[in-house]
């Protein structure tokens, strides 16, 4: 299991559109993926869980990745939290 | 934000049938500049297809959620509509959408952020998603929403609550874990060094208070102070961890993690202690010696008074613990001053003085008394290597009085202001050549106190610069004009110091043996006063400024002073157990070693516990101790180190004698002036 700490960079926060382009990258991979704030998990591969986490621009996130192929979705998650292109 | 407050009955669509994609966004858009929130339709439909373009908002479970922010939306707004047919929009499933919901953002809101996760969060239950299809009427499609919002955010609630719990367990594990490891790595490291230093749990975790204690020899008080803190924090139910300064650096350093989590933060010192690190905490300034009376009161005073808020700038160059210390008298701002230049500046004069002194034991005197103390290669060696660290304290002590007052930008013209007053140079000095006269120790605290304050002026002249400007302050204005001016003060008033200095050396050569044993009696007494308070300082800097300038008897009565109330104490301790407690006379024998190390202050729990009589009885001990080693004319080159320094003491013999004569004549007045004590009492507990 692999976890990650750190905070939302894109000033916009994590929106829609990368949420479901993450959401749909990470689908296919076996593993969980999941992104924990406050505490609450959220489920990485439902763009809707993404969504409705509500991550702003400064939210300090666990990222949480279980399974054979969790260091590409790790990839993936980070590159989404700590992205500043909107 | 609740979705409900955003749908008005106008702006839902029931049944709608549009034919595809675009039918569906014009209608939706239609319905969105007809509640007044768009003001410009076309560019709202073209900022909705530009977002389209870069992806599908059709996020699958035939849910579409279109959302453009725009320049021609005046208010976050939101429509929503079910088809009767889905539309094919692309989306991620391969679903028609026929359950559609449209943001419209205005730029430099992320309003629509926040709505746009409300609605994901709702939408996840299936149940709701096939409620809202089935709706009739608009009113329906509300009322069912409003319903969501309100188990959502009950369910919500709950969610936070358990998360907050897990957290916490989590955190209480951690806790326990560390105290663990703490407990074992004590177990492992065997008792404290120091009986006295017994404070500071190392066990982290949760402290409420946290203190720091330091005294200008860091050697008995801090770890007094800390020892009574521990013992009324354990008293009073408080978690508390108490960092210690003292002479051998810094135990149980306060983390991060500590200072982030306790309640507020006592410092007990009679020195600077860095204080940057509790910006933002309550922090509550005060002496050590409060730190070992009232424990108690300054926790609950952290606790509940109306403690300061610290607020310092890091900044080198900024006016770093002024806010701390704004309500200093200007008395203590010069005492916590001078006191930061000793304790910096001991280490150097005891160094310096017992090899020094250990340089004459091994000398011979009759090969050339002029050059008594390098006549023979090795006492050569080693007078040379302690004439280096004597050479340094002058300029020390002057550059961390100025850096206790002005912080770092005041070491160095503290330190250049130091050895113009030590070396004596003046303007006629380097203009027609004459000799210099040294300004010695008197001229040093001098150019301390005057690079200091010439240091604070110069930050507050320069406060107006602009920002652009604040960095150059600190490796540029300050040295720059901190040195120079103190220069220029210190050659001017130098030769007036000089003849104050040699003045003063000569007056203290010349004394006559009778008033020289008076000044024995008298420093040696002072000693005795307050042990380790103002008195007991004033004393010892005296003692040791009179090293500096060569009249080591001083020093010699002034040590032997601080050496015998604790021994008078263990001895009328092991004599005349009946006038002490239970607690008291165990602790006596450790009395023994406190005065032989020269640590006054291991008097101060029976002088506190009955001063009125332990107190003139320990100055009478002191002062016959200080006249006798001033009578026989012992001397002491060292301005610390008890038992350890006798060897390099003139004249051991007699020192040991006044030495046992003074304690003896303390513990003879205890026994005489305090009560017996009845049994019961005397198995109580010291007060």
């Amino acid at each position: 299991m692999l976890t990650y700490t750190t905070t939302v960079a894109n000033e916009t926060g994590v929106h829609l559109r990368p949420a479901g382009e993450v959401a749909d990258a990470l689908l296919p991979l076996d593993c969980k993926a999941s992104i924990v704030k406050n505490g609450r998990s959220y489920d990485a591969k439902s763009i809707m869980m993404i969504t409705s986490a509500n991550l702003k621009y400064g939210t300090e996130v666990e990222l949480i990745c279980d399974g054979p192929e969790e260091e590409k979705a790790m990839a993936l998650l980070k590159n989404l939290i700590e992205s500043q292109e909107s | 934000m609740k979705i409900a407050d955003l749908l008005t009955p106008s702006k839902i669509l029931i049944k709608a049938d549009p034919k595809d994609q675009k039918e569906a966004i014009d209608l939706l858009a239609q319905v969105q500049y007809a509640s007044g929130a768009i003001s410009d339709l076309e560019a709202y439909k073209k900022a909705l297809w530009d977002r389209e373009a870069k992806g599908t908002t059709s996020v699958g479970m035939g849910l579409a959620v279109p959302h453009a922010k725009s320049e021609a939306v005046k208010n976050v707004s939101l429509a929503a509509a079910t088809f009767a047919n889905g539309v094919d929009c692309q989306s991620r499933d391969g679903s028609l959408a026929d359950l559609w919901f449209m943001i419209a953002a205005p730029v430099g809101s992320d309003d629509h952020l926040d709505a746009l996760a409300q609605l994901m969060g709702l939408l996840m239950d299936a149940e709701l998603a096939a409620k809202l299809r089935a709706a009739e009427s608009p009113q329906a499609f509300i009322d069912l929403i409003t319903e969501a919002e309100k188990a959502k955010e009950i369910r919500d609630r709950e969610e936070e609550q358990e998360a907050a719990k897990k957290m916490a367990a989590k955190k209480a594990q951690k806790e326990e874990e560390a105290k663990k490891v703490a407990l074992e790595k004590a177990a492992a490291g065997g008792p404290e060094a120091m009986g006295a230093g017994g404070g500071g749990e190392s066990a982290s975790g949760g402290y409420r208070i946290l203190a720091v204690t330091a005294c200008p020899t860091g050697i008995a008080h801090t770890y007094m102070a800390s020892a009574a803190l521990q013992n009324a924090g354990d008293k009073l139910g408080v978690p508390i961890k108490v960092e210690t300064n003292g002479a051998s650096g810094i135990d149980h350093l306060l983390t991060e993690e500590d200072i982030e989590g306790a309640e507020a933060i006592i410092i007990a010192a009679d020195k600077k202690v860095e204080t940057a690190r509790f910006n933002g905490k309550k922090v509550l300034f005060t002496k050590v010696a409060d730190g070992i009376h009232k424990p108690e009161e300054l926790i609950n005073t952290a606790l509940t008074g109306n403690v300061p808020i610290h607020n310092e700038q890091k900044a080198a160059g900024s006016g770093a613990g002024e806010a701390g210390e704004a309500q200093d008298s200007l008395g203590r701002t010069l005492y916590k001053a001078l006191m930061n230049g000793v304790s910096h500046m001991l280490p150097f004069v005891i160094g310096g003085g017992i090899l020094i002194a250990l340089a004459f034991l091994f000398d011979d005197y009759s090969i050339d008394p002029s050059s008594f103390g390098s006549n023979k290669p090795f006492p050569r060696i080693l007078n040379a290597i302690g004439g280096t660290a004597f050479s340094m304290m002058l300029p020390i002590l002057a550059g961390f009085i100025a850096m206790g007052l002005a912080d770092r930008p005041g070491l160095a013209p503290g330190m250049v202001g130091g050895i113009l007053a030590k070396e004596g140079m003046s303007f006629t000095s380097l203009i027609s050549g004459s000799a210099p006269v040294s300004g010695g120790f008197l001229a040093a605290l001098l150019a301390g106190f005057i690079a200091g304050y010439s240091v604070l002026a110069i930050k507050k002249l320069t406060d107006p610069l602009p920002k652009s400007l604040s960095g150059i302050k600190p490796v540029f204005i300050y040295p720059l004009f901190g040195t120079l001016v103190v220069g220029v003060i210190m050659l001017s008033i130098n030769p007036v110091m000089g003849l104050l200095n040699s003045a003063l050396t000569a007056g203290l050569n010349s004394m006559g043996s009778s008033s020289k044993i008076l000044l024995g009696c008298i420093l040696a007494g002072m000693m005795s006063i307050d042990m380790g308070g103002p008195f007991n300082k004033a004393a010892y800097v005296f003692g040791t400024a009179s090293i500096a300038s060569g009249n080591t008897d001083i020093m010699a009565a002034v040590m032997i002073g601080g050496m015998t109330p604790p021994i008078s104490i263990a001895l009328a301790t092991t004599f005349f157990k009946n006038k002490f407690n239970e607690v008291e006379r165990r602790s006596g024998p450790v009395n023994y070693i406190m005065g032989l190390c020269f640590i006054t202050e291991g008097a101060i729990p029976y002088a506190a516990a009955d001063p009125l009589r332990v107190i003139p009885s320990c100055i009478a001990g002191s002062a016959l101790a200080g006249g006798l080693s001033m009578a026989a004319g012992c001397t002491l080159m060292a301005p610390h180190g008890g038992i350890f320094v006798f060897p390099v003491v003139g004249k051991p013999l007699m020192y040991l004698v006044a030495l046992i004569l003074g304690s003896v004549l303390g513990m003879i007045l205890l026994a005489v002036l305090k009560r017996n004590l009845t049994a019961e009492k005397a198995a109580s507990q010291v007060a």
